[in-house]
């Protein structure tokens, strides 16, 4: 049952379409959260792997998991080396390699602080810098803790960004949960004018409370989830962990073609955490 | 006139800023100074052209000079756009449209911007020809063009990014186009051009530059070496996810030479090799010299690799006088215009690189055929196809560039009226063992060597054909001459005891001689004791009306012909037709065996002198025949004219 758990609810990031309307903005909730419970600098000089008092590592292409593709299809296999992933210059480097590696054709890195760091409610947000090409799919999302005990998406998931590498201008911000998962995701894009994330650092983060998800960019909100904006039960009274990924292909973004350029990576210059 | 007038305005903007600046002495060293600046206005055209001046359009001078209006109906938002009527081919006001936009007046500072935008659409859905900037029909120092974008009949905004605006403090060229009806089977159409304007779109990113088309690319050479860089382009990341490459001058880019003691590359990227390759006293190989580029600071791909094997022997210098020349190729001679020196024949497999144009190697031009398995010179598309009837012989000199193998071979192939019905080509080959590596050899080849070629009035397509077994070489000086034979003395066998070479016909020996298939043959009086031949008695062969082409005159040896230290047989003839192939056999008494050879009459109406060279061919045979085809030309019959010919003989 366990492990049956784990694998649905590691089917995740599904492909989002819907997009909610604004109307509920006029009325959010603006929490302030200030003070500074948990982050990463990524700052370390002698150590060029992550700290692993927070972090976690996926390994594989999702078959030993149960779900090849990690349930969308990923051409990835994520791996621990330091081509793929590695702390230096101040900055967490998650890079996307296209190489034959264990039968499959991409490589990459997920990081993960399942067990190590979780937390309900609070001000979680990140500074990165995007890959870009089709076919990349870059996040920084959360799961629920009992991600183990529970089918996916009983468990929820918050995606405070993702992105499609041929979208260099746009962003994702979305909340799975029962009834409202996958494709039907309760999910806002956010567009940046005059600019891309690809070439610079952005903020990337949620503001969450009791019956509410503020997703933000920058100094920009531009999104409120609450329990009237979901059609299903509301699952985020719970601690959540953290995860940093760069994926490859799969059903959400698309192949890789010939005009994609890799190595790809994703800068996270911190992860901070405040209550 | 209006150029002069642009300087003019130029000239007086410096002298104010000079002045300026001499003013600029007296102040103090506190005060600012105000650097010159430039107008900083983006916009080209939007309901109407901005801030262009007066005049600004300068269409190409063979496109159609009127294909341009303003439209005051169609426009993207608006009831006005930039229209650009595309003529049908066969126009003969001009088959295509191009033009620039030139600021009339001093240049904009584009320097504050990422990109080109426009919005565009057309009467058909169309890839437009090439558009841009940066051409202003002055030094096109900041060209940039984008081929084929496609062109929907709704209105899109197309970008085309700025390879390094930083550059662009002031630039008169704000657009270019031309485009034609290649992609249209010939019709006409219509594009409309709207909002055009230089923008800071902040989503402009990942430059890409590349040099070489991004191929890093190696090259044997010589000191004196003059090689332009090409396959600049530049590839930026738009908004939409989609890459847009544009083509993008040289001014854009740095070049670096890895060691300016072999080569320089200056700044319209032109490498010109300087000095030899060192060698590494290790492994005893070249150490290559490495031109690279940066655009923006970014390092582009593709590079050069070039090893220079030091001075460059030239190609001898060809000693035929200039009136008896036809050139191909060869700074001896004024060259007769050719439609290429490669034709690139790429689909029907060819691999050779080189000669488009030739190299510039230590101040000559030599042609360096690369990766050659065939190639050919063309002067059948847009030239004169070369009428080599009074020509005797090709003449080419090749410096093979690469150890010579058992087997290898390079073939000359010629074709005479390309692309007609009456299209036919001959072969000649010149075998390896002929050939030496790093060392030219001269080839002087009688036209009549290259069998199958039975006219050469049309010459339209010269062919050099390796099949890979040699792939480097250089190739000069090629060329058809005319060789002038100085006449032979007069042949006296009046005390001939027997019929044999030499042959006067002036002895009272019965000569056993046949005309056949059409041809009328007899020892007659000389009817014209005139020039180079006063002798008595001659022999005519007539080709009567309807004889075959192959009618001719044998005539039989009492002794079988003495090849043994010549091979080169000499005859004079009287033809009342120039540049007819005359066809000279010899056989053997049971004709089992028979060499052949072609030369062609250079007058008319007098006695010349020709040569029939057999040294290329196997002379051991005991040939006790000589056959004479006058006018051998495959399907041509007899037309009953008269000819003669004497003093045959093999010269001493």
């Amino acid at each position: 049952m366990k492990k049956v758990s784990i694998i649905t609810c590691s089917i995740i990031l599904g492909s989002v379409f819907l997009f909610t309307s604004c109307s509920t903005d006029e009325n959010q909730t603006v929490t302030t959260f200030d003070n500074l419970v948990k982050s990463d600098e990524f700052n370390s000089v002698s150590a060029e792997v992550p700290d692993s008092n927070m972090w976690n590592f996926d390994i594989g292409n999702g078959a030993e998991q149960g779900i090849p593709g990690w349930g969308n299809n990923e051409l990835q296999y994520y791996t621990d080396r330091p081509e793929n992933v590695i702390v230096e210059d101040g900055m967490l480097k998650i890079t996307a390699i296209q190489e034959s590696f264990m039968g499959s054709g991409y490589t990459s890195a997920r990081l993960q602080t399942k067990d190590k760091f979780e937390k309900k409610y609070g001000r979680f947000e990140a500074r990165i810098k995007l890959p870009w090409s089709q076919g990349l799919w870059p996040a920084f999302w959360m799961l629920g803790q009992n991600s183990d005990d529970v089918i996916w998406p009983q468990c929820g998931e918050i995606d405070i960004m993702e992105n499609r590498g041929q979208e260099p201008t746009i962003i994702n911000g979305s909340a799975h949960g029962p009834g409202y998962s996958a494709g039907e995701a309760v999910t806002k894009a956010y567009e940046l004018t005059g600019d891309r994330f690809d070439t610079g650092f952005h903020v990337f983060g949620i503001e969450w409370g009791e019956n509410y998800i503020n997703y933000y960019v920058d100094d920009v909100l531009y999104n409120q989830i609450t329990p009237d904006d979901v059609s299903g039960e509301w699952v985020f009274d719970q601690p959540f962990y953290i995860i940093l990924n760069v994926a490859v292909g799969g059903n959400y973004v698309g192949s890789p073609n010939e005009n994609s350029v890799f190595p790809q990576t994703m800068y996270v210059d911190y992860v901070r955490i405040y209550e | 006139m209006k150029n002069i007038k642009i300087y003019n305005s130029k000239v007086l903007f410096l002298l104010s800023f000079i002045m300026l600046a001499l003013v600029g002495c007296e102040r103090d060293l506190s005060d600012d100074a105000v650097p010159a600046t430039f107008s900083t206005i983006g916009d080209i055209f939007t309901d109407n052209f901005v801030a262009m001046g007066t005049d600004f359009y300068l269409p190409f001078a063979d496109s159609k000079l009127d294909a341009f209006s303003v439209d005051d109906e169609e426009g993207f938002e608006s009831s006005a756009s930039y229209r650009v009527d595309v003529p049908n081919a066969d126009n003969p006001n001009g088959n295509y449209a191009g033009a620039i936009l030139r600021v009339d007046g001093a240049g904009r500072d584009l320097s504050g911007y990422d990109a080109l935008t426009f919005y565009a659409k057309a009467s058909q859905g169309v890839n437009l020809g090439e558009v841009g900037f940066g051409l202003d029909f002055l030094e096109n120092k900041y060209q940039v063009t984008a081929s084929n974008l496609s062109i929907g009949t709704n209105w899109t905004k197309y970008t085309i990014p700025i390879p390094d605006a930083s550059l662009l403090s002031e630039e008169r060229g704000v657009f270019w186009y031309s485009t034609g009806t290649q992609n249209t089977g010939g019709s006409g159409y219509t594009v409309w051009f709207d909002e055009m304007k230089f923008e800071k779109l902040g989503t402009v990113a990942q430059p890409r530059p590349k040099i070489l088309n991004g191929q890093d690319q190696f090259l044997e050479t010589f000191n004196g070496s003059v090689l332009p860089i090409g396959g600049l382009t530049q590839t930026f990341n738009l908004a939409s996810g989609l890459d847009q490459v544009v083509a993008a001058a040289p001014g854009y880019f740095q070049f670096t030479s890895s060691n300016t003691s072999v080569a320089t590359v200056n700044d319209l990227g032109v490498v010109t090799v300087v000095g030899p390759s060192a060698t590494d006293p290790d492994t005893g190989e070249f150490i290559p010299t490495v031109i690279t580029a940066t655009l923006d600071g970014v390092v582009a791909e593709g590079s050069l690799s070039l090893v220079s094997l030091g001075p460059f022997t030239e190609a001898p210098v060809p000693t035929q006088s200039p009136e008896n020349v036809i050139s191909l190729f060869s700074d001896a001679y004024t060259n007769v215009p050719v439609d290429y020196y490669n034709g690139f024949f790429n689909g029907d497999g060819q691999t050779t690189q080189g000669g488009a144009p030739p190299t510039n190697v230590g101040g000559g031009e030599v042609i360096n055929y690369t990766n050659l398995n065939f190639v050919g010179i063309g002067t059948f598309l847009n030239v004169q196809p070369i009428d080599a009837t009074q020509m005797t012989h090709l003449h080419v000199d090749i410096n093979v560039q690469e150890a010579i193998d058992s087997g290898d071979f390079i073939r000359l192939q010629l074709l005479n009226g390309v692309q007609t019905s009456n299209e036919i080509s001959g072969s000649r080959t010149i075998p390896g063992t002929e050939l030496a590596q790093n060392e030219w050899r001269s080839f002087d080849i009688p036209l009549g060597e290259f069998s199958g070629l039975s006219t050469r009035d049309a010459l339209g397509l010269l062919f050099f054909i390796s099949d890979s077994t040699i792939s480097n070489i250089y190739v000069d000086n090629i060329y058809y001459y005319k060789e002038v034979v100085d006449p032979s003395p007069n042949v006296d066998d009046s005390a001939a005891t027997q019929v044999e070479l030499p042959i006067g016909f002036e002895s009272s020996l019965t000569y056993n001689f046949v005309g056949f298939e059409g041809a009328d043959t007899a020892v007659e009086s000389n009817p014209d004791q005139s020039g180079i031949n006063p002798t008595a008695t001659v022999m005519r062969s007539t080709k009567t009306v309807g004889a075959q082409f192959f009618a001719g005159t044998a005539l039989e040896l009492d002794a079988q012909v003495d090849f043994s230290t010549s091979q080169k047989f000499r005859m004079k003839v009287w033809s009342p037709k120039s540049g007819i192939p005359i066809k000279v056999r010899f056989e053997n008494a049971g004709n089992t065996v028979g060499i052949e050879l072609d030369s062609n009459t250079t007058t008319m109406n007098e006695w010349e002198e020709l040569e029939w060279d057999f040294s290329d061919l196997n002379t051991s045979a005991s040939f006790v025949r000589v056959v004479v085809f006058f006018e051998f030309i495959p399907g041509t019959p007899g037309d009953g004219s008269t000819y003669y010919f004497d003093d045959l003989k093999i010269l001493e």
